[in-house]
């Protein structure tokens, strides 16, 4: 048990810093010059060189690489060079957006997944559960934006239920900062609800067909409570290691909707960097996100141990 | 289907393709999608660039079938010529992962140990950056385009070749006819290529499948993002982009691109789903 964690957090170590030396070989040493990059192919040469001195670029990229980690390791990211803030502080106050989207939007897709997925599973091979695989099919087609494009239709535009992007932030209260949330996590959920379901219903057909759940059932269970009590803990496993896998595609989803709502997160921060070439920004923010994805990965693999106890002596 | 496939083996799988509804349907949605981005090098309805204000959001009719745009530009001209950028991006994206992660898939199989851990480390590390956030970078560094697109998706498939790739081909490895292969003295190289390949092919070519269909979105995310295809070349993720400023005016220019790519992506889904069944006839009777 104790190796295993050990080897969990030493490749998850190891991960994150390869993501470092990646991001950073990408974003300061593929193109060249970043202060060329900042200021666009017309900055002058005076001007360029100014940029240098300022952002240090004249040093090694070695040295560049260390100053970057050991500011990292203290919380310092640097300054943005188009807000003139603190990146941390500018990640810190996107993030109270992009989190709570990612949540929300996992738990409709969860919620949405283990209805559809237990009810085509209680369906096998009949009408009802061909007709949640038709659905799943469609839901891993619809490209998450033109989802949330529709929904404006409908429910901004049309019905005026909900607006039609924008934040009021959190200041103005829990309900509206969600009201503001629902739509887009909603577009944000359906694929995710298509991969899951399809997952959860494949997974509880499975359990449903071993011997312990056919024993609970000539205990005199029926289906729904031997399903509820016994099976229900077995299928979950593969749904946690999915939800885990897909959490990186949700988190990037982010990125595209939070753009289509006009969100101000971590996603819209990221693209309005690339428009504005704040290289700051972007390489902390491409690291930090990669970080959550492994992480989640890590916390996956953790909550296996919880589930499912064999998994503990294993190895 | 499955009483058939099992009883008379042989006839039920040289007339599967026509037993396999999606298979059928898949590959009848992916030809007609194909062949009209091949068309469209040749003929469109109308010019797709160009402009005539006169004619502005023209809601569907005879002369326009799908409306025209904010600059009269005819949309199925624009959807037609659209699936050549989404079709190139798919192809090239699909060869980079299909070609280096199988390559790295094999070589971890074939010599295992610490290389097999290098590569499949290589591969979890990958797994952290999903293709938008591998554009994002891309974009950052060398400017948004269709190439870094490509790059970008390419780059986010390599992982899933190589995992499935290696997992095919070690049950390969140890068959007899790649010992028998071994003690004639062929080398690994060889055996991999002649031996091992063509009998994973078909594992291959359903990933294959299912990788372009997210390539199509993921190229569709980007182009809406303004870091894949650029203007003045038509996407259908770029398109929607456009349609978004109008959507209360002209909502049937956001709706027609976005259906002709879920469109798209549900028949290459289909036509996946249905090798698949064809290809692993264990895989159609679990269903």
């Amino acid at each position: 048990m104790n190796r295993l964690l050990l080897y969990r957090l030493a490749s998850w170590a190891l991960t994150l810093l390869a993501i470092t030396v990646i991001a950073f070989l990408v974003l300061e040493i593929l193109p060249g010059d970043p202060a060329l990059v900042l200021l666009g192919p017309d900055a002058q040469p005076d001007t360029l060189e100014a940029l240098r001195q300022q952002l240090g670029l004249n040093q090694a990229a070695v040295v560049r690489y260390f100053e970057w980690m050991s500011g990292l390791l203290r919380g310092d990211m640097g300054t943005s060079y188009t807000y003139s803030i603190p990146v941390s502080e500018l990640i810190g106050s996107r993030l109270k957006i992009t989190i709570p989207l990612a949540v929300l939007s996992t738990a409709i897709a969860v919620g949405l997944a283990l209805v559809l997925g237990m009810y085509a599973a209680a369906r096998h091979n009949r009408v009802g559960d061909y007709g949640v695989m038709a659905v799943t099919q469609i839901g891993v087609a619809i490209p998450s934006f033109w989802l949330g494009m529709l929904l404006i239709l409908l429910f901004s535009l049309t019905l005026r239920w909900f607006s039609a992007g924008g934040f009021p932030g959190w200041e103005a209260g829990l309900w509206p900062g969600l009201r503001a949330l629902v739509l887009p996590a909603a577009a944000l959920a359906i694929a995710q609800a298509a991969v899951l379901t399809r997952v959860v219903r494949a997974s509880v057909i499975e359990v449903l067909n071993q011997d312990f759940v056919r024993t609970a059932r000539a205990k005199g269970l029926t289906r729904a409570q031997a399903l509820r009590r016994h099976a229900l803990r077995n299928a979950l496993i593969p749904v946690v290691t999915v939800i885990g896998l897909q959490f990186g595609h949700l988190l990037a989803g982010t990125i595209v909707i939070e753009n289509v709502f006009s969100l101000p997160g971590l996603g819209r921060l990221i693209f309005q960097s690339i428009n504005q070439r704040d290289l700051m920004v972007i390489k902390n923010v491409v690291v930090l996100l990669a970080v959550i994805v492994i992480t989640v990965n890590l916390i996956v693999d953790l909550l296996y141990l919880v589930i499912d106890p064999r998994l503990r002596h294993a190895s | 289907m499955t009483a058939a496939s099992t009883s008379t083996a042989s006839p039920a799988r040289k007339i599967g393709w026509l037993r396999s509804p999606s298979l059928v349907a898949g590959g009848i949605i992916s030809a007609t999608i194909t062949s009209a981005a091949l068309l469209s090098f040749l003929w469109t309805p109308y010019p797709p660039l160009a402009m005539n204000m006169a004619q502005r959001f023209q809601p569907p009719s005879l002369q326009h079938v799908f409306g025209t745009d904010q600059f009269g530009r005819d949309v199925l001209s624009l959807l037609m010529t659209g699936a050549q950028s989404s079709l190139a991006v798919g192809v090239v994206a699909v060869a980079i992962g299909l070609v280096i992660g199988s390559a790295l898939g094999l070589i971890a199989s074939a010599r295992g140990g610490w290389i097999d851990e290098i590569i499949m480390r290589m591969c979890d590390f990958l797994f952290a950056f999903p293709a938008v956030l591998c554009a994002v970078m891309l974009a950052a560094a060398l400017g948004a385009g269709m190439g870094n697109a490509m790059v970008a998706i390419g780059v986010y498939n390599i992982p899933i070749f190589a995992r499935i790739v290696r997992g095919a081909a070690a049950g390969v490895w140890v068959r007899e006819f790649v010992l028998a292969a071994r003690t004639s003295g062929k080398s690994s190289t060889h055996i991999a290529i002649e031996h091992v390949l063509p009998n994973i092919l078909d594992i291959i070519v359903v990933q294959a499948t299912i990788s372009f269909a997210t390539a199509i979105l993921a190229e569709a995310a980007l182009s809406y993002l303004g870091l894949g295809t650029q203007p003045p070349t038509p996407s259908w993720g770029r398109m929607l982009h456009e349609s978004q400023v109008f959507l209360s005016r002209a909502p049937y220019l956001s709706i027609f691109p976005g259906l002709t790519i879920v469109t798209m992506v549900l028949g290459i889904n289909l036509l996946g789903d249905g090798l698949r069944d064809l290809l692993d006839p264990r895989y159609a009777r679990e269903r």
